[in-house]
């Protein structure tokens, strides 16, 4: 629902981060692989949607317009980043207390998938993203500019690059 | 094949990737993100501000000493050449935000532009150092004549080595600016490719 322009963006933010937080958080974790990176991209990721949030008008549903303005700061932040550091490196995501066995299967298959996500290509990380994020073909499509044929293709390419790298990670 | 009817991968991937992400983390730092970004930016622009006023402060120092027409004229195109440089640099910022909110390959092509923008603003600044020591260098020496001062005096320092120091702060400054947004420039174009294609 788009912002009344009376609401104090502080409030805004404050809402969209309780109802889309998970989503940043994995967002974030899709383009970054340590914790100081993940606070210097999430620092940036909700500064743009603080000074977004005024102009949001409601054309597309507040979830598609938070995850576009996010992959975007990701990308940005990529982009800069990458001058400095190559192609990330494999990294974990922070690991909490001990768990119990069945709980630490799940977290290593998903921070495999998490490094797998982030050593694709950036057009297809997105894609895949947002396609795990539930978003349709037409609105990733919508996303990225260009046709659904083309978000299928690409979504194809990376469902085979994903199952070999996660093949490759396999212990 | 359609993805939409390939889901055995993505189902188990969809389940593994939406366990990910605790929102209380996201939520617990977004006040604290919020109130350190918006420190960031006050000191930022209070420093940019400073920075470009003090400039034009001490070119229009200059100015009134102007010995001639053409010194005076020289020092008013540095004067009005850095605050259009503030201008400029405000401009481009907001429109690099305005364009966060696109889709991913508009973004990138705002950002192509801002970066070219950038590099256009640094050769701008070249050209206005270049005009700014052609009009301060006799200024300088003339100054320092008629004021019967070494180059060691505090006037000397205060009117001659500290905007030394500034215009190579500034040229430094632009130098590397240049040299982030043409190495910045090269990745964005990768990724348009990428966009464009959807083979990748």
């Amino acid at each position: 629902m788009p912002e009344s322009p009376h609401t104090p963006p502080d409030a805004a933010l404050d809402r969209v981060v309780r109802d889309h937080g998970a989503v940043l958080e994995r967002v974030v974790w899709g383009y970054v692989d340590n914790a100081p990176d993940r606070d210097d991209l999430m620092q940036e990721i909700l500064t743009a949607l603080w000074r977004a949030l005024p102009r949001f008008r409601g054309d597309s549903s507040e979830r598609t317009f938070v995850l576009r303005v996010a992959h975007n700061r990701g990308i940005t932040f990529s982009i800069r980043r990458r001058r400095f550091q190559g192609l990330p490196e494999d990294g974990q995501l922070p690991d909490p207390a001990p768990l119990a066995e069945q709980r630490l299967i799940e977290e290593q298959r998903r921070d495999r998938l998490f490094q797998c996500i982030r050593r694709l290509p950036e057009a297809q990380r997105q894609a895949v993203m947002l396609r795990l994020e539930g978003l349709s073909q037409r609105e990733i499509a919508e996303l990225q500019d260009t046709s659904e044929t083309n978000v299928g293709a690409r979504l194809t390419r990376a469902r085979r690059s994903l199952r070999t790298l996660l093949g490759e990670e396999e212990p | 094949m359609n993805e939409r009817t390939a889901p055995g991968d993505w189902a188990q991937w969809q389940a593994d990737w939406q366990r990910a992400g605790h929102l209380a983390d996201a939520a617990q730092d977004a006040s604290r993100q919020i109130a350190r970004a918006r420190r960031g930016l006050l000191v930022a622009r209070l420093i940019e501000g400073a920075v470009a006023g003090a400039a034009i402060l001490v070119t229009a120092a200059a100015l009134r000493h102007a010995g001639n027409r053409l010194e005076a004229g020289l020092g008013l195109v540095v004067g009005v050449g850095i605050a259009a440089l503030w201008l400029q640099r405000i401009r481009l910022r907001a429109r690099e935000h305005a364009a966060v909110a696109a889709s991913s390959p508009k973004h990138l092509a705002a950002l192509t532009r801002v970066r070219l923008q950038q590099i256009r603003l640094a050769h701008f600044i070249w050209i206005v150092l270049a005009l700014e020591l052609v009009f301060l260098t006799p200024w300088w020496v003339i100054g320092n004549r008629v004021h019967h001062r070494t180059f060691t005096d505090l006037g000397s320092w205060l009117s001659v080595w500290l905007p030394i120091a500034g215009i190579v702060a500034l040229f430094v400054w632009s130098w590397r600016l240049r040299r982030r947004a043409r190495a910045e420039l090269e990745a964005i174009e990768q990724l348009r490719t990428q966009y464009r294609d959807p083979s990748p």
